[in-house]
């Protein structure tokens, strides 16, 4: 077993990937930007390295300044987490010719699953059905143009070389269609470092379901169940939950088989996942495969009992798979709360800025994979994902009154986050009943926009009264000889600036 | 102290009477105990009729307040305010419609235009960048470009005047 693994990334996936190396009793190593030399994961950490300024692409992205540190600090492994070079075929194949693991899969299934447009083809060849759209990326935008009215608008342009949301554009017409390819390449290029775009038919309804899977070095390939992942917003994902109130078991022994053989088609080795579309007559097609851990794995984790972080690590080391497909069974309902740094109310906006108090929730089946504490500020940096509320219950009704609880008692101040975003998805009676598909958000957006601003006349009191307390405190302290401009709050100095202005 | 706490889509009459630390509070709805006690700077624990909240007093803006997590945008207007609105005056500050700043803190990569182009309401303005995501930011009216305060590749800050159209 290995007894030193680098983690090449930050936020709540470092300091994840982290906890469970310290419980395998593996040290852990983390690399760290100017911005994030206090930052949960460089302080969790057992060795920690500075690799360049602020800005990812001098810094996360920079694999030359990675792998000269894992050389240095005598890493046996690298785990790259999710983003950054996780996805980077010759990230892969640099570390593995440095002859350090690369806890992910192999670099030509990286390259293969990684390229959407070559997964395309690549899945064309097996029994998996498969979105219709281009299989090349766009090189001639007047040629791309053919193929989007042949398969009809509207299209989806996707970002070959990543994931996430970033680069994808939603066409209604051929009039915007140049404009939106322009968009999207630059988009991509500056999340992936790769412009390369494609484009796929935009299902109507469509269901976003992906199964996880696991693979090992000596042929076991085995799927953990599904991930429902229908409630988004600019196409990020922001709740999911397992097992999905729309499949039934057939569908998902037939999805199940379809992730297993997607993984086998590209020879594929650690944790992967595999994304469906699935229309409202329970059609489903590839979307794509994901070659790395996800965001929204610890949902897989709560309904089966397992640690897929140390089965990576296992994987890596060689070992044979411990479970077969037959051991895995899915147990109760768990639903993922994604809390990021955005104003909800303002379009998602990223909201940054120092934390001033933080209460996060815990008690039963209650658990946060998050990087925040208290003080801690929240730069534009990076990703404004601060962390992942996952709760667990018997069955679906009581996983989701638990996340209503734990969201209600989470606290995060100073910032614009997600929380009570979640909590009005939860609390919607489209939501709660079931079946619903990635329009969601789009649908019910002025009802959910509505409820996050509803407040009854109590509230209003309350907050009224509270500011008036809180000015009287202010002008209290201000008139006190003893107040500095350190101790007086920022509400003073938002009030100088407004009156300088 | 007679007090309009005023939320928008609906304003609520009350009296706030100073009792040592606490306050008496009278509404419509009744006479109210309110208590405030700071936890965190710009953050209280608020109990009021025994019923229990946390707020937060949003800093960047000074009348955003949150209770126990719902996000509030309030005026608070004492009777000298209501007296002068009564009488048309209007205390706002003037909003200037051509003035386009950074509704986020990232970075400007494109600027479409040079001053003295004359734009039309919605067409791009500049380009900018943030968490990985590309905004454009589209001209809020037409008209002429008077200024533009930033140049591409530079980080601005939320709220940072970047162009002026006249």
């Amino acid at each position: 077993m290995f007894k030193k693994i680098l983690v090449a990334n930050r936020g709540e996936i470092a300091l994840r990937v982290m906890r469970t190396c310290r419980e395998m009793g593996i040290e852990v190593v983390a690399v760290f930007s100017e911005a994030d030399r206090t930052a949960p994961h460089v302080l969790f950490a057992d060795e920690a390295y500075l690799i360049g300024p602020a800005p990812a692409s001098e810094s996360y992205l920079r694999w030359d300044n990675i792998l000269e540190v894992a050389r240095r600090s005598q890493t046996d492994a690298i785990h790259p987490g999710y983003g950054f070079l996780s996805e980077n075929t010759e990230f892969a194949q640099q570390v593995t010719e440095a002859d350090i693991v690369f806890i992910g899969p192999p670099a030509e299934a990286i390259k293969t699953m990684g390229d959407k447009t070559m997964a395309r083809q690549s899945m064309l060849q097996t029994d998996v059905p498969v979105v219709p759209g281009t299989e090349e990326p766009i090189s001639d935008v007047e040629q791309a143009l053919k193929v989007a009215e042949d398969i009809g608008f509207p299209v989806l342009i996707k970002a070959a070389g990543g994931g996430g949301g970033k680069g994808m554009r939603i066409v209604e017409s051929a009039k915007t269609f140049a404009d939106s390819v322009a968009k999207a390449q630059r988009e991509s290029q500056s999340a992936f470092g790769d412009g390369r775009v494609y484009i796929e038919k935009y299902l109507e309804e469509p269901h976003h379901i992906e199964f996880q899977i696991l693979a090992d070095q000596h042929g076991h390939v085995i799927h953990l169940n599904e991930r429902e992942c229908s409630i988004q917003r600019r196409y990020q994902k922001v709740i999911e939950e397992s097992p999905s109130p729309f499949l039934n078991p057939e569908l998902r022994e037939q999805m199940g088989r379809a992730a297993v053989e997607t993984a086998r088609s590209c020879n594929y080795v650690g944790a992967g996942t595999v994304e469906f579309l699935v229309d409202k007559h329970k059609n489903f097609y590839f979307l794509e495969m994901n070659t790395r851990l996800q965001v929204e794995h610890p949902v897989t984790e709560m309904i089966t009992g397992t640690d897929l972080v140390a089965e990576q690590i296992r994987i890596a080391d060689g070992q044979v798979l411990s479970m077969k497909q037959t051991d895995i069974s899915s147990t109760g309902h768990a639903i993922e709360c994604r809390i990021y740094a955005e104003d909800a109310a303002h379009d998602f906006t990223p909201s940054t800025g120092k934390i001033s108090m933080l209460q996060i929730p815990d008690g039963t089946g209650t658990r946060f994979d998050g990087a925040i504490r208290q003080g801690l500020e929240i730069t534009p940096y990076y990703d404004p994902l601060l962390g992942k509320l996952v709760c667990w219950a018997e069955d679906r009704e009581s996983a989701l009154n638990r996340a209503e609880r734990a969201l209600r008692e989470f606290y995060i101040g100073g910032i614009e986050t997600t929380i009570q975003f979640c909590r009005a998805v939860i609390r919607h009676p489209v939501f709660r009943h079931g079946p619903y598909d990635t329009h969601f958000y789009a649908t019910h957006k002025v009802e959910l926009m509505e409820q996050l601003s509803r407040s009854s006349d109590e509230v209003q009191i309350v907050a009224g009264a509270t500011l008036f307390q809180h000015r009287e405190q202010l002008k209290l302290s201000s008139q006190s000889e003893s107040s500095t401009t350190a101790t007086r709050s920022n509400w003073v100095q938002a009030q100088q600036k407004r009156v300088r202005r | 102290m007679k007090y309009e706490i005023n939320g928008g889509d609906k304003a609520l009459q009350v009296d706030f009477q100073q009792l040592g630390d606490k306050l008496i509070i009278r509404s419509e709805s009744g006479e109210m105990g309110f208590e405030a006690v700071r936890i965190q700077p710009g953050i209280y624990s608020v109990i009021m009729n025994q019923r229990s909240f946390v707020v937060g007093i949003r800093s960047e803006v000074a009348l955003k307040v949150s209770v126990n997590g719902t996000p509030l945008v309030i005026e608070l207007l004492d009777a000298v305010h209501i007296h002068l609105r009564e009488l048309g005056w209007a205390a706002m500050e003037e909003v200037k419609a051509g003035l386009v700043s950074s509704q986020i803190p990232g970075l400007v990569t494109k600027i479409f235009h040079l001053v003295g182009d004359k734009v039309a309401e919605g067409e791009p303005l500049f380009l900018m960048e943030a968490m990985k995501m590309e905004n454009e930011i589209k001209a809020p009216v037409s008209g002429v470009i008077k200024k533009i305060s930033i140049k591409e590749g530079e980080t601005v800050e939320k709220g940072t005047n970047i162009i002026e159209i006249g």
